[in-house]
């Protein structure tokens, strides 16, 4: 059990760098993690929620364990991507909802971003993330793999394959547009 | 046309196609239209005549958890299969700290906090309710709350649900006694429970015999 100040003195003892407090982590990552539980569960606020909460209670209880140099970020999106993977509770072909589909675009061009995002949600779950995490959050392919639990040339080849997958889908429409 | 230069046209072509299939992509997962906070319970922890007090209160300024018989983790443990974060901090549990060492020295009467009785089941919440009408210095029976909850013969059932009080002290559960002015038990027969319920009822001005 974690000191529940979870100031981790016998982690500190082997480090340069004190380790952030979890109080800390919550401020800094929280927003993150939820951010990319929504868009993992394609716009299902409330699971992303009730994700997000499982994931810093899991990431409480391990945070004792963890090397102080490790990175927070992946570690706490890898924790949300296997709650995500463990209890995924909608249908691979789930639509986006409502409120993920964007605002203010002209009918032909929110119809296909909401078939681009449903089309995402049919992805296989590890290329999902993959897409999500580069394409839309923009984070380097070595951090993904952090957050995958594969290697950056695994990380690379899932985006590839997601990549291809929505341009042998979408890439017809745009070239006839 | 050279080869090159057609190749240069077309991969040009596939490059602008991709653009605007990742912008589509980015306008398909755009950010929440809300921001979500986690279930957060603050803790910390206080000394009393009653040894160390591990207490708990929520974002919402509702006090969640008090406990004198758990150690630090057996106490966070408890918020966290609750479905609580625990965050350790003193400025969320000021009032009731505050209110607590007013009881201790004599100089309070009533907590005048919100409690957060939802981890409870209906039946032990009605049993809460009530036992928190029990005045200061005064003192009720098992059996004279299951009959104030309309339960009559419930009185060992009502033991049970005092003895899942996640807020002793507060919901005073140490002024309701046995029969015949008997002590009863307290703290889930932790083994000085007994000695604590005689200090919370002695602060109070009531004396219990053995």
């Amino acid at each position: 059990m974690p000191a529940a100040s979870a100031s981790r003195p016998e982690v500190l003892a082997s480090s340069q760098a004190p380790a952030p407090s979890f109080e800390s982590l919550i401020e800094q990552f929280q927003p993150a993690v939820y951010r990319f539980l929504y868009r993992l569960c394609l716009g299902n606020g409330h699971d992303a929620e009730d994700l997000c909460q499982e994931t810093f209670l899991r990431a409480f209880r391990a945070y004792a364990a963890l090397p102080a140099d490790a990175q927070h970020r992946a570690w706490l999106y890898r924790i949300a991507y296997n709650l995500f993977l463990n209890g995924r509770r909608r249908p691979p072909n789930a639509e986006l909802t409502d409120e993920v589909a964007a605002p203010r675009q002209d009918d032909d061009q929110r119809e296909l971003v909401a078939a681009i995002g449903a089309f995402v949600g049919t992805l296989p779950a590890k290329q999902r993330a993959a897409l999500i995490l580069r394409h839309v959050e923009g984070r380097e392919y070595c951090e993904i793999g952090g957050v995958l639990g594969c290697s950056e040339d695994s990380a690379r080849a899932n985006v590839f394959q997601a990549v291809k997958k929505v341009r042998a889908r979408f890439g017809e429409e745009y070239r006839n547009r | 046309m050279k080869s090159h230069d057609a190749r240069w046209i077309l991969r040009s072509a596939q490059d602008d196609i991709d653009e605007q299939l990742l912008g589509a992509l980015r306008d398909a997962f755009p950010e929440p239209a809300r921001p979500s906070g986690l279930r957060v319970a603050y803790w910390d922890e206080l000394e009393s005549p009653i040894g160390t007090l591990r207490v708990a209160t929520g974002e919402d300024g509702r006090v969640r958890l008090i406990s004198f018989w758990k150690g630090e983790g057996g106490f966070v443990d408890e918020l966290l299969d609750a479905g609580w974060v625990p965050v350790k901090d003193r400025r969320h549990n000021d009032p009731l700290e505050r209110q607590l060492d007013e009881f201790f020295e004599g100089r309070r009467q009533h907590f005048d906090l919100d409690v957060d009785l939802s981890s409870v089941n209906p039946f032990t919440r009605s049993v809460l309710e009530t036992t928190a009408r029990v005045p200061f210095g005064g003192t009720d029976t098992y059996s004279g709350i299951a009959a104030k909850i309309g339960s009559p013969r419930a009185a060992r059932a009502v033991g049970n649900a005092l003895g899942a009080n996640p807020v002793p002290i507060v919901v005073p559960c140490h002024r309701v006694l046995a029969a015949g002015g008997k002590i009863g038990g307290y703290a889930r027969g932790l083994p000085n429970g007994l000695n604590i319920k005689r200090t919370l009822l002695g602060v109070e001005g009531v004396t219990i015999g053995l």
